[in-house]
């Protein structure tokens, strides 16, 4: 053995796994990797990156699943960041995944890989679903002609997978030489020429493979030019293929770039004539006679609407009990053993205790009450992912969307705005571009999510008692009307609709979702949002805590201090300046307000608090240690019941409004306070009041997931657009009350 | 309460012309750009946009009218002048496209602007890959 081989045995092969979207990327790199992979954004982008380590054969191997793409062109960010990752990081070597039952066109991909002149081993995945579709192909014939080793596999069983490892820790040690695809005498002409000057220097001969450059190069590849531009040689090689494209441009008649690219259809054309026996190209599947249904003219709105309202129900009543049981052994036995413990050691009263409960724990808890909440929609989302439902809902709700300037694409994470905005931004990953990731993103706050219903409901029932129903729906309509409008204001100013040129997907087959496949999603997700979201909302929540107990004037001490004079109290009384021209301008609601920054769920528990109206928090209970242990043992059962009893519920249409706590005082409180304030227009306040918290800043949380998913700028964006918005809107909406309705 | 009136009029200016902005938004279609020339040209040489193409009939991929970037999406999902294609579904929105043994999706003004060849019922003499 040569002392390179043993140098490169003891060390992590760092492996690269392409290939076109649906061809089972994903499930191959699951069975691979199992849980132990790492999601997170590629340096700068918006693209999901997922990587994972695992060991077999006594190799351990690095394996990162680059987005999927149907060719290593610039023209998307997918494709440039697969292609940035394979030149600059240079892997060990490159798994490409090929779905057997549609060779043609994920050879188009490959053929490419191929041209970079890295170790590659081809997985020619979905076997068993070419064999019942009749296909036969000659695997050995296949791997000759690409010159590369090809592995057949069927990653959703697992087959294959030790083959593929083998087959690359093998190739990995081997020298490569490309495939010769040939793209006909005039292009291969230019080639040399331009191999000539290439193979003259080093730097870019060693950096890049010289005929992959030649030929990026007639294409006119700009990002593959602006890398040039800087290094030795690319001065002369530039002007040369410059040269080189306006003769081909003469001789051919046509864009080089389509010309190539129509070449290496043809090329792949005769190949898979050679290499695939089959029936008619053109037979009508049973994914087909599903989609007769699913895609047809009349049903198929109403069915994507069903689906989207299973989704939303799953997102909320499946995870409702868990919600309530994590805040209830959170706010019950966890704070009870705190107390007990700080009572032992003389802390307990004081305001580390404070901190502790109010502070900590509250915080912890705003985190995880998500989890469940997080986990349900992931589970729906793989399940329509999987299934390739996801598609077809796209596909249907293309034209309606059409009109504010998304895709069809973007109704589902809209959707699902209305219960969680913090899922509902996950969702946008589901889109497959930047731009319409960034408006959808944008444009989920608008939609009222669940925590802004309590709301609604203490205002409309105090205002407007004979008309509640009609009040909150209208709230619920008049978010979808401004998105539109935002929607459209940014389709003409910072998101041109330009960059989004109509529709274009594939629709893959029909499949049963795989339990693995939906448990590893659902795990890896959630535990992203934990890595990432999880550190604001609890910052924020303690910073919250200190305002409130730091005394702001000569009243009070530390953490012993009343609300209004609070460095909090303080800040909401500047607040209500603000708010002085919405008719709601007193330091009570500036306070829900802020406080509604953190979660919306708090808003109507600060009003009790700020207007004093709260009752007494029950501290009386003295459980044992096992008594505790038990009732959360029992509530946990109680939660799984729940779950289960939820589960015919989804059918069924139940339309709960929730427990309301009967606060005593607080509607009266609120009803003079705004009459106050309004200058007696309290109904017209009490309007703008429920559009303000419709409108403005979405929660912590909701600005965690955006800073997360659309980077820092889009977030501020969000965050100081909609404060405006939610002005603008909740003053017109007090003016227009006071001037017209006389309220 | 009388309040600061002209910041109300400003609002309420404001606010109608975004609210007339999304009405007519709304209510007017996107117009195709003109591309006279070239489509009367390949309407009187026999070929018919993708639109006007009978579902489940095989037809034959003559040229993309489409912007440059457009393109390059097309002919990576194989959409290739020469390919044979099949409308599988055309439900008024998107067209569903067979090709190349894959189902493609195509938005209503992109399937405008691909035209396509229909072989001749008798003779059949369109060949496509």
């Amino acid at each position: 053995m040569t002392p390179h081989l043993l140098s490169t045995e003891s060390n992590v092969l760092s492996v690269a796994l392409a290939g076109n979207p649906n061809a089972g990327k994903s499930t191959l790199f699951n069975a691979l990797t199992g849980a132990r992979q790492h999601v997170g954004n590629w340096p700068g982008k918006t693209v999901e990156q997922k990587t994972g380590e695992f060991a077999r054969h006594g190799r351990r191997i690095a394996i990162t699943d680059l987005p999927g793409t149907y060719s290593l062109s610039a023209y998307t960010m997918e494709e440039l960041v697969s292609r940035d990752y394979l030149l600059d990081s240079r892997p060990d070597a490159i798994i490409a995944v090929a779905d057997a039952t549609n060779l043609e066109r994920n050879l188009y991909l490959i053929v490419q890989l191929l041209e970079l002149e890295l170790p590659t081993v081809v997985a020619l995945n979905m076997m068993d679903v070419a064999a019942k579709q009749g296909l036969q192909i000659d695997i050995p014939e296949l791997s000759c002609s690409l010159n590369v080793p090809v592995i057949p596999s069927i990653a959703r069983q697992e087959r294959g997978i030790d083959e593929i490892v083998a087959a690359v820790s093998h190739a990995s040690t081997l020298p490569t030489s490309a495939c010769s695809l040939d793209y006909g005498e005039a292009i291969e002409r230019a080639i040399a020429s331009l191999l000539v000057i290439i193979n003259d220097y080093i730097a870019i001969r060693e950096y890049y493979a010289p005929r992959w450059l030649a030929v990026r190069l007639l294409e006119g590849d700009v990002d593959v030019a602006a890398r040039l531009s800087g290094l030795p040689g690319g001065s002369e090689l530039l002007p040369a293929a410059g040269k080189r494209r306006a003769e081909l441009a003469a001789a051919l008649g046509e864009d080089i770039d389509l010309f190539i690219a129509d070449r290496r259809y043809t090329w792949i054309h005769n190949l898979a004539g050679r290499v695939v026996r089959a029936g008619s190209a053109h037979t009508m599947s049973n994914s087909d006679r599903i989609d007769h249904v699913m895609t047809d003219r009349r049903l198929g709105i109403p069915i994507f609407m069903l689906a989207m309202w299973l989704v939303f129900k799953i997102t909320t009543d499946l995870s409702a009990p868990w919600v309530d049981w994590i805040d209830g052994v959170l706010s019950g036995p966890i704070s009870r053993w705190i107390m007990t413990v700080l009572d032992a050691i003389g802390l307990g009263e004081t305001w580390v205790a404070s901190l502790l409960i109010d502070g900590v724990i509250a915080g912890v808890g705003g985190v995880l009450v998500f989890v469940p909440v997080l986990m349900a929609l992931y589970f729906a989302l793989a399940v329509l992912e999987d299934s390739g439902y996801m598609a077809r809902g796209a596909f249907v709700m293309d034209r309606l969307m059409n009109r504010i300037g998304l895709h069809g694409r973007s109704f589902l994470p809209l959707m699902v705005g209305f219960g969680c905005s913090v899922p509902a931004i996950y969702a946008t990953r589901t889109l497959t571009n930047e731009r319409d990731r960034i408006m959808t993103g944008l444009l989920v706050p608008f939609m009222s999510c669940g925590a802004r219903l309590p709301v609604y409901v203490l205002f409309a029932a105090i205002f407007f008692p004979r008309y509640a129903s009609v009040v909150i729906m209208g709230l619920y309509l008049l978010g979808v009307i401004i998105a539109i409008g935002v929607g459209l204001l940014l389709q003409h100013s910072l998101l041109p609709a330009a960059a989004a040129p109509g529709l274009v997907m594939e629709l893959p087959p029909y499949r049963l979702p795989t339990a693995r496949g939906i448990g590893v999603q659902m795990w890896i997700r959630t535990r992203a949002f934990l890595q990432h979201a999880a550190s604001l909302i609890l910052v924020t929540t303690i910073a919250i805590w200190f305002l409130t107990a730091i005394p702001a004037g000569a009243h009070g001490t530390f953490a012993n201090v009343a609300m209004a004079d609070s460095v909090f109290g303080r800040a909401s009384n500047a607040m209500a300046s603000v708010l002085e021209p919405l008719g709601f301008g007193t330091w009570e609601s500036g306070g829900a307000l802020i406080s509604g920054l953190v979660a919306k769920e708090v808003v109507v528990s600060t009003l009790a608090q700020t207007y004093g109206t709260s009752g007494a928090i029950d501290e009386a209970r003295s459980d044992t240690f096992l008594q505790d242990l038990g009732e959360i043992v029992t509530s946990f059962l109680g939660a799984i019941l729940d779950t289960l009893k939820a589960i015919p519920g989804l059918i069924g249409i139940n339309l709960s409004v929730g427990d309301d706590e009967a606060v005593p005082g607080l509607a009266d409180a609120i009803r003079a306070s705004f009459t106050e304030s309004s200058g007696g227009h309290a109904a017209a306040a009490g309007l703008a009041f429920m559009v303000f918290v419709l409108l403005y800043t979405p929660c912590m949380a909701t600005i965690a997931a955006m800073r997360h998913e659309l980077g820092t700028r889009w977030m501020w964006l969000s965050f100081v657009g909609q404060l405006a918005i939610a002005w603008l809107a909740a003053f017109f909406v007090f003016r227009l009350g006071v001037w017209v309705g006389g309220l | 309460m009388t309040g600061p009136v002209t910041l109300w009029i400003v609002v309420a200016i404001l606010a109608l012309a975004t609210v007339m902005f999304v009405v007519r938004r709304v209510s007017t279609p996107r117009p195709l750009p003109v591309m006279d020339e070239r489509v009367a040209g390949l309407t009187a040489a026999g070929f018919l946009p993708l639109v006007d193409c009978p579902r489940g009939r095989d037809a034959c991929l003559h040229c993309l009218l489409v912007d440059h970037c457009v393109v390059h999406r097309l002919l990576e999902l194989g959409l290739t002048p020469g390919t044979r294609v099949r409308v599988v579904q055309d439900a008024g929105g998107p067209m569903l496209l067979s090709v190349r043994g894959s189902r493609v999706a195509l938005g209503r003004d992109l399937a405008a602007r691909v035209w396509v060849e229909l072989p001749d019922r008798e003779s059949g003499k369109v060949s496509c890959g």
